[in-house]
């Protein structure tokens, strides 16, 4: 599902060149479930916005479902990050002015799906959630790990294959980030690809493989 | 998608209540200054444009050259339509008319009516006004007709019908049959007159050209080239004006023909009378097409400043709009979707700031109304062609504005304002800069223009005029006493209220029309001829105005021969080139015969307008049929009034009183200007308003993002004047580069202004000065509710937030 390649990636700063991404090779194939760990200012997360397409690299090879990413115009890029990726944040990152449901249903309006699709859609998803009576709330009216629930329903309303998750319990209580694992595991007993960046030992071993970062590189 | 766009656009305008009411204000002043104006400029450009062959029909325009001045009249001589009818196929029809004011009487009801006029049998089909009752092919035929519009009607009839009514026209009981009723002349129009009298009833015999007097007017053939055919009128010219001129001025025939290169006569356009005429003898005084420029260009500014306020107020509150930009670009959303959902946005607030605007400008109608002097109903506004406009308008208005920030808005780094970054541009930006230094130009400019014209008004109103014009009354009408005029003034002058009366018919400020050309009489050196206005007086004219005799005497009764004498004013001493020697006793020479000597001379008094330079005056005793000066010396002008009446009553007039008073007269010359100051001071209240609005949000928004700045440098022992500096100087150096800016934009345009008055103001530099401080008073006092709220803030509020 996901081949890279030699990925470089850097940002000058006067005449150094800091290195964020080092000779990066990887391999992930569909059903896994990656956790990337690594300590503060590794390159975890720029590695998940990488294979998330939200960042550029500056050298190597990235193909995605035998798409080569690195030669994609951006049209052809949002097109297929569209049709096969989910984020899940840290901070959940939900729109404030919109409901739940509206929240919820926000990418499809973005995949062109029509009205009354959505509607069943976003229906099914906050049934599978156990979420129906909060549709009408906004974000804030949720505690924390309410709203992560919503995060991950917008993230996975378009049905991805592949659901990139930046450290999805950093805000929660032990309880909280327990139950939204055991969801990802389900999740990925379901098919879903899942790549999460995290901090806890705890969490990376609901993943079925680990991946350690340091400075840049992985850790062999 | 869209529903999903107008529900956020929504939802944030409901959140963030004090930017859009600041917006939502901005826009709609902007509206309702940019809508009202767009009537009164679509007003002006229908003007004259009703008559159905309005596109072929020019006024006879007369230019003379005289003393190297060309004099324009938009009137010429009674024969001079109907001879170039004859004489060029072009012209299909020719029509004429002339003014009048007069007494018009049925049975016990009488009044003084300013808008009569004769014209010719085809007047009202030339200019395509309907008549609603009588025969429009007939009713101006026959001598002694008259048509009337509805109120004129209503006014002497009642309800009874008017056709086939007697009324009685002026004061030698000439009757006159109504033989048509209009609705009225319609509003864009450059006459507005109450009733139409054939020129038959004149019966005029005379067919000459080189006089003035009759406003005429040609209709020519489709696809006349109106330069073309005024080619064509210098022979016209040569043939019947020169022979004239020979004849009444004495001259040789080849002195005589060079007149064809002075006496020109010009065609103009009826559509452009109203805008591009400004002659002395306008039907009614036209409008200028400098107005229309300068108000379209007002009614822009203001919007744009009003876009302004949303453009700067948008990339400010940036930051808060960061966040959910990441989320929908990880969402899916495309660059577009986004500029798209921005930009409906802005215009859903204008939208908002339409419905405000209709509030607005039902409420301003009235007041709008009596500034421009238009009658413009609010049902107008409502029509489908202005609500399409103003439909557009807004939304251009949102794009405007909407559209920078919704490029900034969208073009974020996902991932940086995910990451919670400040977003680069939000706190200095070189755009809002230049807005707000744009908008508070605008502002000052307005504020110099509004002080200039104002100075130069209260100039004119309080300058010496060389003659007295407080507590003068005057009565126009007195001519109706016949012979008892100086019985009635024999009276008056027994009242002791009363100080002085003078018969004559010149009234300073009002319309000097006599004028004749005299040279010196044994010149020596020069001998130029030069043109003076005549003032028919009497003996105690000079008294009851308070004019100041500077040499000679005045005329008095001691001296019989001065029925021949005549006093100057000094501009005349001047031009006749008798600076520097005694002008008493000399001789004048008018028009070529009458001798006449010269016993006074008068300091130069203002009788016109300041805007004309003193032209030469002399003053002759005699034919005072007219009106009367009279001076008083009592508070108690109503009481004093209502005597005149009782003893005008007793001389049993040919009509009632009318009186005036000569310095209302006299402001009055001034209305135009009065006009522009009013139209100046709301715009730039108007100005000051927007930018100062968006100002106040700008600087709570700059505050905001930078408090945790101030809370760092309060704890590092910042007082709270260094605080207050620190965030106002950076807005008030704004104001201060939009201030100097203005300085020269203004010296320029109101000194051009100011070309206009022969007497004139010089621009002082505490106009400037004085702009100056005001500008930066608001903007300080603006930007001090947020800086001293922000420098009195307790750090550790500020910081514990981070």
């Amino acid at each position: 599902m996901i081949e890279l390649k030699g990925i470089y990636k850097w940002v000058n700063t006067g005449n150094n060149r800091t290195f964020l991404l080092k000779d990066i090779n990887l391999s992930i194939k569909e059903g896994e479930f990656i956790s990337i760990m690594g300590p503060s200012g590794s390159g975890k997360s720029t590695l998940l916005n990488v294979i998330g397409m939200l960042d550029e690299f500056d050298e190597g090879e990235y193909v995605f479902m035998n798409e080569p990413v690195h030669k994609l115009k951006e049209k052809q890029r949002a097109a297929l990050y569209k049709q096969y990726i989910g984020f899940v944040f840290q901070a959940y990152h939900l729109i404030d002015e919109l409901t739940v449901y509206e929240n919820i249903e926000t990418p499809l309006i973005y995949q062109d799906i029509k009205s009354s699709d959505r509607k069943a859609m976003v229906a099914d998803i906050l049934d599978r959630f156990n979420i129906v009576g909060k549709k009408d709330l906004f974000p804030t009216q949720l505690s924390g790990g309410q709203q992560q629930l919503v995060g991950i329903a917008r993230a996975l309303i378009a049905n991805p294959r592949l659901l990139l998750a930046d450290e999805p319990t950093g805000n929660l209580n032990s309880k909280q980030g327990e139950e939204i694992m055991d969801l990802f595991s389900q999740l990925n007993k379901d098919g879903v690809t899942i790549i999460q960046v995290t901090h806890s030992e705890k969490n990376a071993a609901y993943g079925s493989r680990i991946i350690n970062l340091l400075d840049g590189r992985v850790e062999k | 998608m869209i529903k999903n766009y107008f529900k956020i656009a929504l939802r944030n305008l409901v959140k963030t209540k004090g930017f859009s009411f600041i917006n939502i204000t901005g826009f709609a002043i902007g509206l309702t200054c940019f809508m009202l104006i767009a009537v009164y400029v679509f007003n002006e450009l229908s003007y004259d444009k009703y008559p159905a062959d309005a596109k072929n029909i020019y006024r006879v325009n007369l230019n003379t050259t005289g003393n190297g001045e060309v004099a324009v009249y938009p009137n010429v001589d009674v024969a001079v339509g109907e001879g170039m009818k004859n004489a060029l196929p072009e012209i299909k029809a020719t029509t004429r008319l002339t003014q009048a004011n007069d007494f018009v009487k049925y049975e016990d009801k009488q009044f003084k009516e300013e808008h009569l006029a004769f014209v010719d049998s085809n007047f009202l089909q030339m200019f395509s006004i309907p008549l609603i009752e009588g025969d429009g092919n007939k009713a101006l035929t026959e001598p002694n007709c008259i048509v009337i519009s509805k109120a004129f009607a209503k006014k002497y009839f009642g309800d009874q019908p008017a056709i086939g009514k007697p009324l009685m026209v002026g004061t030698n009981a000439d009757i006159f049959k109504v033989t048509g009723v209009i609705d009225k002349v319609p509003d864009n129009s450059h006459f507005h007159f109450d009733a139409f009298l054939s020129l038959t009833s004149r019966q005029i015999k005379r067919t000459t050209w080189s006089n003035i007097g009759f406003y005429t007017y040609l209709l020519l053939n489709k696809d006349v080239d109106p330069k073309k055919l005024e080619a064509k009128f210098p022979q016209l010219v040569a043939k019947y004006v020169v022979p004239e001129i020979q004849h009444d001025m004495g001259v040789s025939l080849a002195e005589a023909q060079r007149s064809v290169n002075n006496f020109v006569f010009t065609l103009q356009p009826l559509t452009d009378i109203h805008l591009h005429s400004n002659t002395k003898y306008e039907l009614e005084p036209n409008s200028d097409v400098q107005y229309i420029y300068i108000f379209s260009a007002l009614a822009i500014f203001i919007l744009l400043l009003a876009c302004v306020n949303f453009t700067n107020l948008s990339t400010a509150r940036a930051l808060k709009r960061a966040r959910e930009v990441g989320i929908r670009k990880v969402l899916g959303s495309v660059k577009k979707q986004l500029i798209f959902q921005f930009l409906i946005e802005s215009v859903l607030l204008t939208f908002f700031a339409m419905l405000c605007a209709y509030v607005l400008i039902y409420f301003l109608l009235p007041y709008f109304n009596q500034l421009a002097d238009k009658n413009i109903s609010f049902g107008f506004f409502l029509g489908y062609q202005s609500i399409i406009v103003m439909f557009l308008v807004s939304c251009v208005a949102g794009i405007l504005a909407g559209i920078y920030p919704a490029f900034f808005l969208s073009s974020f780094n996902t991932i940086r304002v995910l990451k919670g970054a400040s977003t680069s541009g939000s706190q200095k930006s070189q755009l809002r800069s230049s807005l707000i230094v744009f908008q508070f130009f605008v502002s000052a400019t307005l504020i110099i223009a509004t002080i200039v014209v104002y100075q130069q008004l209260s100039y004119m109103q309080n300058k010496k005029l060389g003659y007295d014009k407080e507590q003068v009354l005057i009565l126009p009408d007195t001519r109706l006493l016949g012979k008892d005029q100086d019985a009635f003034k024999q009276q008056l002058l027994q009242d002791s209220r009363v100080s002085s009366v003078s018969i004559s018919w010149a009234v300073p400020g009002g319309s000097i029309r006599n004028g004749t050309e005299i040279f010196p009489k044994n010149n020596n050196g020069n001998g130029a001829t030069i043109h003076a206005h005549i003032f028919n007086v009497d003996y105690d004219y000079l008294k009851t105005l308070g004019i100041q005799v500077v040499q000679g005497r005045n005329f008095s009764e001691d001296f019989p021969t001065d029925s021949s004498g005549i006093v100057i004013n000094e501009a005349a001493v001047r031009e006749l080139g008798w600076t520097g020697t005694n002008p008493i006793g000399k001789s004048i020479v008018r028009s070529g015969q009458q001798e006449l000597k010269v016993v006074g001379v008068v300091a130069d008094f203002n009788y016109a307008s300041l805007k004309q330079k003193i032209a030469p005056i002399m003053l002759m005793l005699g034919r005072n049929y007219g009106g009367m000066l009279v001076k008083i010396k009592s508070d108690d002008v109503n009481g004093f009034l209502n005597d005149l009446k009782t003893k005008w009553s007793s001389f049993n007039p040919a009509g009632p009183l009318s009186y005036n008073f000569l310095d209302d007269n006299f402001a009055k010359l001034y209305s135009s200007e009065q006009k522009t100051q009013q139209i100046f001071t709301a715009f730039a209240i108007i100005a000051i308003i927007i930018a100062s609005l968006g100002l106040f949000a700008l600087s709570a928004f700059v505050i905001e993002q930078r408090s945790k700045e101030i809370g760092i440098r309060k704890v590092l022992g910042a007082s709270v004047q260094n605080v207050f500096l620190l965030v106002s100087k950076e807005f008030l150096l704004l104001v201060a580069i939009a201030f100097i800016f203005s300085i020269p934009v203004t010296w320029w345009a109101m000194n051009s202004w100011l070309q206009d008055f022969a007497y004139r103001i010089n621009i002082a530099w505490w106009i400037f000065a004085a702009t100056g401080i005001v500008t930066f008073l608001i903007a300080l006092l603006t930007i001090s509710f947020q800086a001293i709220k922000a420098a009195l803030t307790n750090p550790v509020k500020s910081l514990r937030t981070e």
